[in-house]
């Protein structure tokens, strides 16, 4: 038998009916819009979910930190943290906790600072007329550890 | 003839940019045919060929303005289809790994078109895809690589390779009647 030509072969495919819409054009709208609408929902509950998660981590987080934070009060004083009294953070994520930690630590630092000057470190140099450390120059003994989140270990 | 259908087509979606209905009516008259050829070669089912398109149409409503902006309607529009097929290909491979192949065909086709069904079904979906969008979508070579991110060449030596494939698969339907 003889092969069809290539010409042919196309015109048999063009003749046959492939498929049809089986929608007129409101309806295509109607069920295409309800189903962007779904779709959006779904992505919507998928973001919920996920910030849910990211919460809930967080928090457990923030449980372990606040766990390991019982030493450090110990070891720092418990008068520091009751000085703090209402203006504590509430340790209620991993971000608070570590926020909580580093302003104890400040605190606990102040409650070292000398009082007296120090010639060898530059004393109460640091200080600006107000008596708040941080003054816009500080020593250069004291600068780097400035730039380190404001501990001022001397 | 051609050209003339490009720029009515172009001028239909600025009136759908607008948000004149007649610019979507003139679309759906013109490519919902072709369109939806073009979603069942892809899955196989007429029942999610219908989705496709309508999901497409809703899309394009969606779109607004932006319409205004497509430069190839017919390529775009080919290209959407193709991006819907394959969102929900992943959606079901993500739901049900086992059900992707599923695609009963809802609405058999006519007996003289049988033959030609089953032997564009047996060819692999990329050259399926070509011959379709040629054939059946009335694209050049040209508007298929660009509905298809393949190089032009590439569309039309898939093409060619499609077209033997079938000639043979065919004079093999019609030796076995």
């Amino acid at each position: 038998m003889k092969p069809m030509s290539a010409d042919e072969l196309e015109a048999r495919l063009r003749a046959a009916e492939l498929s049809r819409p089986g929608l007129g054009l409101e309806a295509a709208i109607r069920r295409g819009q309800a189903a962007q609408a779904r779709r959006e929902w779904g992505t919507l509950a998928r973001l919920a979910a996920v910030a849910l998660f990211v919460w809930v981590l967080d928090l457990a987080a923030g449980f372990a930190v606040d766990k390991s934070l019982a030493g450090f009060h110990h070891s720092r004083g418990a008068d520091v943290v009751a000085r703090a009294g209402p203006q504590e953070p509430p340790a209620s994520g991993a971000l608070a906790v570590v926020w909580q930690r580093r302003w104890l630590e400040q605190m606990a630092c102040e409650d070292w600072m000398p009082l007296e000057p120090n010639p060898q470190v530059g004393g109460l140099k640091d200080r600006d007329p107000a008596g708040r450390r941080g003054s816009a120059e500080p020593s250069a003994t004291r600068r780097t550890s400035w730039r380190h989140g404001g501990r001022a270990y001397v | 003839m051609a050209f003339d259908a490009d720029e009515k087509l172009r001028e239909a979606f600025r009136l759908a940019a607008q948000g004149v209905r007649a610019g979507l009516e003139w679309i759906w008259a013109e490519c919902a045919r072709p369109l939806h050829n073009y979603a069942f070669a892809l899955t196989g089912s007429q029942a999610e060929a219908d989705d496709v398109l309508a999901e497409v149409i809703a899309a394009l409503i969606a779109k607004g303005p932006k319409l205004a902006r497509v430069r190839q309607p017919r390529a775009y529009l080919f290209a959407a289809v193709r991006n819907e097929v394959r969102y929900r290909a992943r959606r079901r491979a993500r739901r049900a790994p086992d059900c992707i192949a599923d695609a009963p065909n809802a609405s058999l086709p006519r007996a003289e078109d049988l033959a030609v069904h089953e032997a564009l079904m047996a060819l692999p979906v990329a050259q399926r895809e070509v011959v379709v969008l040629h054939i059946w979508g009335g694209l050049t070579f040209e508007e298929v690589a660009q509905a298809i991110g393949v190089s032009p060449n590439t569309a039309a030596s898939r093409y060619r390779y499609a077209l033997e494939k079938l000639r043979r698969l065919m004079a093999d339907e019609t030796n076995e009647r």
